[in-house]
C-alpha cells in the first residue's frame, strides 16, 4: 500500500483588504511497488506498455540502429505480467509485436514473448514519412483491446516533424488518447520539434526529453521504461476544494516540472475540482495553487483551499491553504520562500520558451527582451543549469537586468536543449 | 459605607464543627479542617440550619466545551473533519472559543476568543440558587457565584489552566452557601448608610466601624475566607497544569470571584480581572483593585486613562501559577441595597470602559438592545466589545439583583 503525504508552504496572512493566496503543496508518495501490483489502493488490474519507434526514412543509418538497442533495452526493462506491443511508425502505425497471428493484439511479458520482440526490433527498417497521430490512435486502439488494464502507457521516439498528417489530425489524435493511457515522448537529433512534441506530453501526462546523440538513446529508454516499472499507483487525482464564492486562480505543477493543470479540471463537486496526475512512483511532487477569495476583516480566519490527492474516491493525502488577514505589515509582507521560487521557475520557463520562439520567428526585440528576462530570472532563483543552458543562446552583457545580445553562431541543438529543459525546475532549498 | 472587609479570625478557643482547641488567628480547624468563625458567631456557616438553603439547591452549569462543533455559523453547513465548513471554509466556532452559561435565570456568563486571539484564554464558571430575583424577597436565599479567570497568553496551555482553575474555585464557593451569615435579607442591605461603598484591603479593615452590623463583617469574612480557599484551590489547577518537569513557561492566569450571598456581595482577585457592582439607579462601584502595573501608577498619581493605555497597561503584578510570587487573593464586599449588577469581567470588556459608570451606562444600553435576560446582556456586551476591536479574549458573568 502505498504511503502518501501532503505538505504546506505558504504564508497565510493576507493586508487588509488582500484576496489572493498562494501556496505550494507537496506530495509525496512512498512505498508505490511496482506498476501492474494492483497496489493502488485497492484498485486492482494490469499495467500495459507500447513502445513507439518512429521508423522514417529520416531515421536511416546510425539513428535507427541506436533506435533498435534503444527498443530492445526498453522491452528488457518491462515486468513479467504487463501487457505489452510495439509500434513502428511512419506516415501510418504498424504493430510490430505481438505478430499478425498472435492470439491477442496485445501479449503479457514473459521470457519467450521478451526474446520473440527483442528479436522484432532488431529488424526495424527505416522509411517513409512521420503522422505522429496515426502512432497514438493506434496505441489507443491496442490498449482499448485488454479490458482489465487499469494502467496503460507508451514511450514515444521520433526524429522529425509531424509532416506526414495534418496539425488538427494530430490534436485529435492527442485529444482521444487523453485519459486513456500516458505517454513519455523522446526527441533524437536536432530535425524535431520541441514545442509539438511538448503539446503531445504534456496532454498525455508525460515527459519531453532532447537525445542529443544517438549512442544515448538505450540509456535514455531503458531509464524511461524503469520508472514506468515503478509506478504502483496507477493512477491518481488532485482535488483542489476553493469555499463558495472563490476562484481558483490556476493549479501548476511546479516540480519536478512546470505543467500548468488549470484548464484540465474535471469537477468532483461544484467547490472541488479534479486535476489528472496520472501514475505514481516513489517520488515528490510540487502544485502551486492560487485561490481569489472575498477579503475579510482583520482578524478574520478561513480556509482557502484544501489541497488532497485521490486515488479513485479515496483521498490518500490532504494539505489545508488558510487565509488570516491581519494589520500587521511584518506578517502579511514576507513571501514564501517557496512560492516566490517556484513563481520564478514558472516566468522562467515562460521567458524561455517565448524567447525561443520569438527568434524561431525572426522577432529579435522579442528574443532579446524575453531571454534577458529568462538571464535575469535564472540569475535570482540561482538556476545554475538554466543559466549555463542560457549562455549557449545569448550574450549576457548584464544578468541583474537581463540585458543580451543573441548569438548567431547558435547549435540547434543547444537550442532544443534550452527549450526542453525549460519546463524541469530546481527544487527549492528548505 | 457598607463595605467590609475580612480580617477577624477564630478567638482562639475551640472549633464549632468539633470542638478541638484551635490557635488565634487560625482559619480552619487543625483537626477536621472546617473553616472557623470569628469570635462571639454563632450557628453554622453551611447547610440547612437557619433556613439557608442545602448544597443543593445551588446549581451549576458545565457545558462540554470540548464537543465537536455543529454546523458552521457563518453559512449553516457542515464542519468538515479539518475544523472548516465545507462549504464557505470560515473555521468552526468550537465551544471553547465562545460559550454562554447559565446556571439561573439571573446569573449568566458569555465567554467569547474576541477577534484577534486566536485562542480563548479566558475562561468563565458560575454557580447559583435558582429563581433569585423575582421569587425572594430582599434576597433571602439567595446565592450565586461567579469566577472569572484570564489565561496569560505568553504561557502554554493557559486556555486549559484557566478553564481548570475557575471551575475548581467555583465548585469550591458553591458547595457551602452560607446563607445564615449573610442575615436576613443581608444585614448591610439594613444599612441605611450605603452610600459610599468603596472596596478596601483587608488591612485598612477597621472593626469599630460604626456603618457595619455584626452579622454582615462576619458574612463577609467567611465568603472572603471561602474565596481564599477557592483562589488556592485555582492555584492549585493552574500549577498542575505546568507539567512535570513543569514548562519553563508554564501556565498563568488572573482570578476574580464574586460571591452574592442575600444582601451581600464579597468580592475576590488576584490579578487584572475585576469586579463590579453597578446600581441601577445608585452608585456604581468597582470593588476589585488591579494587581497591575497600570493600577500602581494610578495609586502614585498618575490619571487613570493615561495608566491604562500606558506601554505597561496590561502587566499584571499577581497572578495564579507555578511562577506566581503571591496568590492570596485580596477582598472586598458591599452590600446590595438596591436593583443593579454584579458584573465580573475581563479586561477584554473593561480595556473599552474601564470607569464603573461607563459600564452601567453600557449595560443599560445592552438591555435596551437584547433585554434584560442576564445572557442576553451578556451576549451583548461581548459583540460590543467585539465590535470595539475585540483585542483580547472577552469574558462577562453577571448576576441580576432585583
Amino acid at each position: 500500500m502505498a504511503d502518501f503525504s501532503a505538505q504546506v508552504y505558504q504564508n497565510e496572512f493576507l493586508p487588509d483588504g488582500g484576496t489572493d493566496v498562494h501556496a505550494i503543496v507537496s506530495i509525496t508518495c512512498a512505498g508505490a511497488g511496482t506498476a501492474g501490483q494492483g497496489a493502488g489502493q485497492g484498485v486492482g488490474g494490469d499495467a500495459a506498455e507500447i513502445v513507439i519507434i518512429d521508423t522514417s526514412g529520416s531515421m536511416h543509418g546510425e539513428k535507427i540502429k541506436a533506435a533498435r538497442q534503444a527498443a530492445a533495452a526498453a522491452i528488457e526493462q518491462v515486468l513479467d505480467g504487463t501487457w505489452f506491443a510495439v509500434i513502428a511508425g511512419t506516415e501510418q502505425a504498424s504493430k510490430v509485436f505481438p505478430y499478425r497471428d498472435a492470439a491477442s493484439p496485445m501479449v503479457r511479458m514473459e521470457p519467450s514473448a521478451r526474446a520473440a520482440a527483442q528479436e522484432t526490433v532488431s529488424v526495424l527498417r527505416a522509411s517513409g514519412g512521420t503522422a505522429i497521430g496515426s502512432w497514438l490512435r493506434l496505441a489507443r486502439q491496442l490498449f482499448g483491446t485488454v479490458p482489465s488494464l487499469v494502467q496503460r502507457h507508451a514511450i514515444l521516439l521520433t526524429d522529425g516533424k509531424n509532416q506526414s498528417e495534418s496539425a488538427a489530425t494530430l490534436d485529435a489524435a492527442v485529444r482521444e488518447a487523453q485519459e486513456v493511457f500516458q505517454c513519455d515522448c523522446r526527441g533524437v537529433g536536432a530535425g524535431w520539434n520541441v514545442a509539438e512534441l511538448r503539446a503531445v506530453a504534456t496532454a498525455l501526462l508525460g515527459t519531453v526529453d532532447l537525445i542529443p546523440r544517438p549512442e544515448e538513446m538505450v540509456e535514455s529508454f531503458a531509464t524511461l521504461m524503469r520508472q514506468a516499472m515503478g509506478r504502483g499507483v496507477a493512477d491518481a487525482t488532485l482535488r483542489v476544494w476553493a469555499p463558495r464564492g472563490a476562484t481558483v486562480l490556476f493549479v501548476r505543477q511546479v516540480s519536478p516540472t512546470v505543467d500548468d493543470l488549470t484548464n484540465r479540471r474535471v469537477s468532483v463537486n461544484p467547490l472541488t475540482g479534479g486535476y489528472p496526475t496520472g501514475a505514481w512512483g516513489d517520488e515528490s511532487r510540487d502544485y502551486h495553487v492560487a485561490v481569489r477569495l472575498a477579503a475579510k476583516p482583520v482578524g478574520a480566519e478561513q480556509l482557502a483551499a484544501r489541497v488532497q490527492l485521490a486515488v479513485g474516491d479515496q483521498v490518500v493525502a490532504s494539505g489545508l491553504v488558510k487565509a488570516l488577514w491581519s494589520d500587521d505589515a511584518t506578517l502579511t509582507t514576507r513571501i514564501d520562500p517557496a512560492v516566490a521560487h517556484y513563481t520564478g521557475q514558472a516566468e522562467l520557463a515562460e521567458a524561455i520558451q517565448e524567447g525561443l520562439a520569438a527568434k524561431e520567428a525572426g522577432d529579435e526585440a522579442t528574443a532579446r527582451v524575453r531571454l534577458g528576462r529568462a538571464v535575469q530570472l535564472a540569475a535570482q532563483t540561482g538556476d545554475d543549469e538554466a543559466t549555463s543552458q542560457l549562455r549557449k543562446v545569448v550574450d549576457v552583457e548584464d544578468a541583474a537586468t537581463g540585458r543580451v545580445r543573441l548569438r548567431r553562431d547558435v547549435d540547434k541543438l543547444d537550442e532544443m536543449a534550452l527549450d526542453t529543459a525549460s519546463t524541469k525546475t530546481t527544487r527549492v532549498k528548505r | 459605607m457598607t463595605v467590609t472587609v475580612d480580617a477577624a479570625l477564630a478567638d482562639g478557643t475551640t472549633c464549632h464543627a468539633c470542638g478541638e482547641p484551635v490557635s488565634p488567628g487560625e482559619r480552619y480547624c487543625e483537626s477536621c479542617g472546617a473553616e472557623l468563625l470569628p469570635a462571639g458567631t454563632s450557628g453554622t456557616p453551611a447547610g440547612p440550619a437557619g433556613g439557608a438553603p442545602s448544597p443543593a439547591a445551588v446549581v451549576t452549569a458545565t457545558p462540554d466545551l470540548d464537543a465537536k462543533p455543529g454546523a458552521c455559523g457563518a453559512c449553516a453547513g457542515g464542519i468538515a473533519e479539518d475544523g472548516y465548513c465545507q462549504v464557505c471554509g470560515t473555521p468552526a466556532v468550537r465551544p471553547r472559543d465562545h460559550w454562554i452559561e447559565q446556571p439561573a435565570s439571573w446569573v449568566a456568563a458569555a465567554c467569547d476568543r474576541g477577534v484577534r486571539h486566536h485562542r480563548n484564554e479566558d475562561a468563565v464558571a458560575l454557580a447559583a440558587t435558582p429563581g433569585g430575583t423575582s421569587d425572594q424577597t430582599g434576597g433571602r436565599g439567595r446565592y450565586a457565584v461567579l469566577v472569572v479567570c484570564d489565561g496569560v497568553s505568553s504561557s502554554a496551555d493557559s486556555d486549559v489552566a484557566s478553564l481548570a482553575a475557575a471551575r475548581s474555585a467555583r465548585d469550591v464557593l458553591a458547595a457551602e452557601p452560607i446563607d445564615a451569615l449573610a442575615g436576613d435579607g443581608g444585614p448591610a442591605a439594613q444599612d441605611p448608610a450605603a452610600q459610599d461603598p468603596v472596596a478596601q484591603d483587608p488591612a485598612a479593615q477597621d472593626p469599630g466601624s460604626q456603618d457595619r452590623t455584626r452579622a454582615g463583617t462576619v458574612g463577609a469574612q467567611v465568603l472572603a475566607g471561602r474565596i481564599r480557599r477557592a483562589a488556592k484551590a485555582a492555584d492549585a489547577r493552574v500549577r498542575a497544569s505546568a507539567g512535570s518537569p513543569p514548562s519553563p513557561n508554564p501556565p498563568a492566569c488572573t482570578f476574580a470571584a464574586a460571591v452574592v450571598n442575600g444582601a451581600l456581595l464579597v468580592a475576590g482577585w488576584v490579578g487584572d480581572s475585576r469586579v463590579y457592582w453597578l446600581a441601577d439607579d445608585g452608585p456604581a462601584v468597582q470593588l476589585s483593585v488591579d494587581d497591575s502595573w497600570a493600577s500602581e501608577q494610578v495609586e502614585l498619581g498618575m490619571p487613570r486613562e493615561e495608566a491604562e493605555q500606558g506601554p505597561h497597561a496590561h502587566k499584571i503584578t499577581r497572578w495564579l501559577g507555578l511562577d506566581s510570587p503571591d496568590a492570596v487573593p485580596r477582598t472586598a464586599s458591599t452590600g446590595l441595597t438596591a436593583a443593579g449588577w454584579v458584573l465580573v469581567c475581563s479586561d477584554g470588556l473593561w480595556n473599552y470602559c474601564s470607569p464603573a459608570a461607563g459600564l452601567r451606562d453600557l449595560v443599560r444600553e445592552a438591555v435596551a438592545a437584547a433585554g434584560s435576560e442576564p445572557a442576553a446582556v451578556a451576549g451583548e456586551l461581548v459583540t460590543w466589545a467585539n465590535r470595539q476591536g475585540g483585542q483580547d479574549n472577552i469574558t462577562v458573568a453577571l448576576a441580576r439583583i432585583a
